[in-house]
């Protein structure tokens, strides 16, 4: 019962999950049935499932967030309840429950009863097992001891990391993204490949052009507006790009996805998980409240910095999301 | 005396309110008053963190607010620069009341006329110690380049000048919390709140940093409220409060 109210706490990630769960193991059970009533044909059968692998990466995307939801609370680490469990709690559970309320949608046909209902019991295990992935890998990440900080005990960020690393991420991204748009004009080899190509080309790219539009934003010498959203641009680009450019690569693929066994409704799936998965890391809200509280901000500079920061971030987001849709070609 | 609270039963209006502000006339009342409060109350969360304290703040004046933890002195420094608004009572600025002032003027006031230095020193960790402390010039807006020079010029005068081009991870504790006294008066504020401002420092830097800052305030005629429960702050401060419960134990001039 204690569990169960400490894990109750902010109801917002599990309940995304248990969402994003059940719609995901609707869409499985779909994928299923398809490829039931298409069994002679091997490929076709194995195509609708295959795509699936999608919506299930949102779905562990999501599951991340909530995972980190449940990292910031010390009133409960205090006690003794190890976050590992904390975190299975918040994502496996209510993955578990979502997707185990979409299996009413789905009668097995009697004719094929027992094969039917491993199938039944496939998309909820799958949507868990994603959730808890997505969890597990936030933890892991996070583990203590693993943090470069300065001698004043300050986090290094990336820094340190070596600038030539960082290019070359950029680099190989811009590769990846030229070589996706390249299969995707000769219109040879499967077009998921570029788009493969294209999505983790974004990814690896909108770091770095974020961290550039920071620098412009704070270019010479800057007033308070300007300082303020640059440098933010700038500490965040490695989080905020990564996840703007995967929501970039979500909305400017949503065309061509509806057109495969996906579908409209599959690709809406996808896309909305992406962007509640993006959210938070691109849109941080305003860095340092209380301290320009406390300096006497006016809220008129509050809300410029905000304002400019979310139009540096629009301003990349839609120039990605142009060039992405111009060179992705339709399956 | 400023510290003398009012009269039992005298309207706050009366020409016997020695606290009147616009009483200037009566001998009592020494016009010099730069901030002053008169039965002030605060709760937090229904704990009441000050009860009924009058106190008075000369301009120049380097006062000392000492007391153990919970006595209140954090609660009447945010009081008194118009972070918290009283739950009951009143709070002068001059001649402005703070206690009846709406959130916009309470920043403006804050960012024109206050400083403040906390118990950390809170930099902002992506901006350099330079853009640090020019950080109030800039928010008052004043000119990007003359607010970069007047930071400079202030942090060459607190020692860190050859850290100005450095962020706060690269600087030792008392470096940033020299930055953090530069941000502090590189405004040049009417009234410096310093909310126990050598608390993460060691022994020598303690001293150093303190009298940085008491000579800074001196020099430049800025009126001081120094929160902290060191002896040495006492020494050097015009005068003492201490505070117990939230409300006032004792009084001593230097």
């Amino acid at each position: 019962m204690l569990a169960h109210r400490l894990v109750r706490g902010r109801p917002g990630g599990p309940l995304l999950v248990a969402a994003f769960s059940a719609a995901t193991a609707h869409l499985l059970l779909t994928a299923f049935d398809q490829a039931l009533a298409a069994a002679d044909r091997a490929g076709a059968a194995a195509a609708a499932p295959a795509w699936c692998l999608l919506p299930l990466a949102a779905l562990a995307a999501v599951a991340r967030l909530a995972a980190a939801a449940a990292e910031h609370r010390p009133e409960v680490s205090g006690p003794g309840l190890p976050p590992a469990r904390r975190a299975a709690a918040r994502t496996a559970l209510p993955a578990l429950l979502g997707s185990a309320a979409a299996l009413p949608l789905h009668p097995p046909p009697l004719a094929v009863l027992p094969a039917a209902l491993t199938l039944l019991a496939a998309p909820p295990l799958l949507a868990t097992a994603a959730a808890t992935a997505g969890a597990v890998l936030r933890l892991r990440r996070r583990t203590p001891g693993t943090r470069r900080t300065t001698p004043g005990g300050v986090p290094v960020r990336g820094r340190h990391g070596g600038r030539g690393a960082r290019r070359a991420v950029v680099w190989g991204g811009a590769a990846g993204l030229g070589a996706g748009a390249a299969l995707g004009a000769v219109r040879t080899g499967p077009a998921a490949v570029s788009w493969a190509l294209i999505a983790a080309g974004l990814m690896a790219v909108t770091p770095g052009l974020l961290h550039a539009a920071g620098r412009a934003v704070a270019a010479g010498t800057p007033g308070a507006v300007r300082l303020l959203a640059g440098r933010s641009l700038q500490t965040e680009a490695a989080r905020a790009g990564r996840s703007l450019g995967m929501l970039c690569a979500a909305l400017a693929l949503a065309g061509p996805l509806a057109g495969t066994p996906l579908g409209p409704a599959g690709t809406a799936v996808t896309v909305a998980a992406t962007a509640a998965a993006a959210a938070p890391a691109v849109l941080p809200g305003i860095r340092h409240t209380a301290l320009l509280h406390r300096l006497g901000a006016a809220r008129r500079t509050r809300r410029s910095l905000v304002a400019l920061r979310t139009a540096a971030l629009l301003v990349l987001g839609s120039a990605l999301i142009a060039v992405t849709t111009a060179v992705a070609r339709p399956l | 005396m400023p510290t003398a609270p009012p009269r039992p039963g005298t309207p706050p209006g009366s020409p016997d309110n020695p606290h009147n502000p616009h009483n200037l006339g009566n001998p009592d009342n020494p016009d010099n008053d730069v901030l002053w409060t008169r039965g002030l109350h605060r709760a937090h969360a229904g704990s009441p963190a000050l009860r009924d304290l009058s106190l008075a703040v000369r301009e120049g004046e380097i006062l000392a607010v000492t007391g153990g933890r919970g006595s209140g002195r954090t609660t009447l420094l945010d009081c008194l620069s118009g972070r918290l608004p009283p739950d009951r009572g009143e709070v002068w600025f001059n001649s402005i009341p703070l206690h009846a002032l709406r959130s916009p003027a309470l920043a403006r006031l804050r960012r024109e006329r206050f400083g403040w230095i906390g118990d950390r020193a809170q930099l902002v960790p992506e901006l350099t110690a330079r853009e640090n402390a020019a950080l109030p010039l800039l928010l008052a807006g004043a000119g990007a380049r003359a607010a970069r020079r007047t930071a400079q010029q202030w942090l060459e005068r607190l020692d860190v000048g050859h850290c100005a081009h450095l962020r706060p991870g690269a600087l030792d504790r008392a470096q940033r919390q020299r930055v953090a006294v530069a941000r502090a008066l590189v405004h040049r504020p009417a009234v410096l709140f310093a909310d126990e401002p050598t608390a993460p420092l060691h022994g020598q830097e303690r001293r150093v940093v303190l009298r940085t800052l008491v000579t800074a305030a001196r020099s430049h005629a800025i009126t001081m409220l120094l929160a902290c429960n060191d002896p040495q702050a006492v020494e050097l401060a015009d005068r003492g409060l201490t505070l117990c419960d939230g409300r006032l134990a004792c009084s001593l001039t230097a």
